[in-house]
């Protein structure tokens, strides 16, 4: 799937991976989270603790979404109040109500299941957040919103994100770091660091970035045979 | 894919749920009403040997429940079909289950329990009656060995179906073995498991009856049997109707609320 790639992640802040569908950005968070292990090669993960966001929501469709957000809290030990009021702050924090917490994740819509997927991430107060097409089913203003926690999070509480996308706006609007990707083998086809930080950049710089962005992945090493998403 | 109601208490409206239920009830009064209407016009085109008259047969009934036959036997019976039940369950849950996580334990015990679905029950009357005579734990073995293959298949078919995605995830969130076993796997495994456990109920039950019937113990099958050889037929059709009876009765107030109770996060049908 992947091949020569070395990434270092020095937060705090956001690192976003762009590249044609199939090149192995999934593939490249799993090995970060642990999960897959990369068949040459290691993974050396400073951060104190980790959480992971899936393309799909990956809700435990018999717990209600409030147990479901406290997840994490639960593996570490927390008590059951803490755990209780860690929940609640998370659901409110991706806009999410005590009523939705209370509901099972089938009584609630992809875009808002995909939401409790980031509280259940958010919760357990992560150092490194692992974010693989978070925002796939959520609507353009939840997504505005939701985009605007995550830069919080990365300039507010000093937290470093890894956020996967497809989308290069996405990319542009959030990023401190992109990089690119090149299909079939997966690999490096290049790091754009803007000279704008992503609070500062205007919409004409985004659109500007998204441009260029959109050129760097147009003339990838191997531009046949890659199809965009 | 999914609605975006968001009742509160996450439950569904209760004007639908109680309307079911009055349907379900008012259904039931119907069906019964029409075996009833069935049964008694048999029985006045037939006569009395084939058919006894409803009146006849409540009055056998009765006759029964005041000498204290009808309670103990039904007594038994429970006990018989309850024991094996339970062996049946607990045997084929641990079975199945082991089964669902090392792959020579499935290859080896998935044909057995084939092969012993496919053995008729009566077959296994015979066998115990050779092998043991007429114990009390007879009846309970031929229970359990007729529905032990039913919770083992379901078991073995649910921890197969646990979905990779799920357990990935509660890693990602470091749950051990024991938190992915309680938090994936079991809740899984027992949305399965319950409709099997009421299918093997019914099946423990009836079969409970049959083994009695033969000789295997007594019971209402005992009673059964006697009403044959005495060619009583309004004793035999108050066995019956008791039989039938104790089995909704246990599945309607027991197995369907316990069902429910494993069940109450999916989506209503």
């Amino acid at each position: 799937m992947l091949r020569d790639i070395s990434l270092f992640l020095a937060g705090p802040g956001v690192t976003a991976v762009i590249g044609p569908s199939g090149c192995g950005k999934t593939t490249l968070v799993r090995i970060a989270a642990g999960l897959l292990p990369p068949a040459e090669g290691g993974v050396r993960n400073g951060f104190g603790r980790t959480a992971c966001v899936f393309q799909e929501d990956r809700l435990l469709p018999w717990r209600r979404i409030a147990d479901n957000v406290a997840l994490g809290l639960r593996a570490a030990g927390v008590s059951r109040h803490a755990r209780a009021r860690a929940a609640a702050a998370a659901l409110q924090r991706v806009g999410l109500t005590d009523e939705d917490g209370r509901s099972y994740p089938h009584q609630l819509s992809g875009g808002m299941r995909q939401r409790a997927a980031l509280a259940r991430a958010l919760a357990v107060d992560p150092d490194l957040l692992l974010l693989d097409e978070p925002f796939g089913a959520t609507d353009f203003v939840r997504r505005q919103r939701l985009m605007a926690v995550l830069r919080s999070l990365a300039r507010d509480n000093g937290k470093t994100v890894l956020l996967v996308t497809h989308d290069l706006t996405e990319a542009a609007a959030l990023a401190e770091t992109i990089v690119v990707l090149a299909g079939g083998p997966g690999r490096l086809a290049d790091v754009v660091v803007p000279e704008t930080l992503p609070d500062d950049r205007t919409p004409a710089d985004i659109i500007a970035l998204t441009g260029r962005l959109a050129g760097v992945l147009a003339s990838g090493p191997d531009p046949a045979g890659t199809t965009m998403e | 894919m999914s609605s975006t109601s968001t009742a509160p208490g996450g439950d569904r409206p209760l004007g639908r749920s109680l309307r079911r239920r009055v349907e379900a009830a008012a259904g039931l009064v119907v069906a019964v009403g029409l075996l009833l209407i069935g049964w008694q016009a048999v029985h006045l085109q037939y006569g009395e040997l084939v058919m006894p008259s409803l009146r006849e047969t409540a009055s056998a009934m009765a006759r029964m429940a005041q000498d204290g036959t009808l309670a103990s036997a039904a007594l038994r019976t429970g006990l018989h079909a309850l024991a094996g039940f339970l062996l049946a369950a607990a045997l084929g849950l641990a079975l199945g289950l082991s089964a669902g996580a090392m792959r020579i334990c499935e290859v080896v015990l998935r044909p057995v329990a084939t092969i012993l679905l496919g053995v008729p029950a009566i077959a296994w009357v015979v066998l115990a009656l050779l092998w043991f005579g007429s114990t009390p734990a007879t009846p309970v073995l031929i229970v359990t060995l007729t529905a032990v293959s039913i919770p083992f298949l379901a078991a073995l078919e649910g921890s197969h179906t646990v979905d990779p995605q799920l357990v990935e995830m509660a890693r990602a969130y470091r749950a051990g073995r024991f938190g992915v076993l309680r938090d994936v796997v079991v809740p899984h495994v027992a949305g399965h498991l319950a409709p099997a456990l009421a299918a093997a109920f019914g099946l423990s039950w009836k079969v409970a009856v049959m083994a009695e019937v033969l000789g295997a113990g007594a019971g209402i099958g005992e009673g059964l049997a006697l009403a044959r050889v005495n060619l009583d037929t309004a004793t035999a059709m108050a066995w019956i109707v008791l039989t039938v009876a104790l089995l909704l009765a246990v599945n309607g107030l027991v197995m369907r609320p316990l069902t429910g109770r494993f069940g109450h996060w999916r989506p209503p049908r």
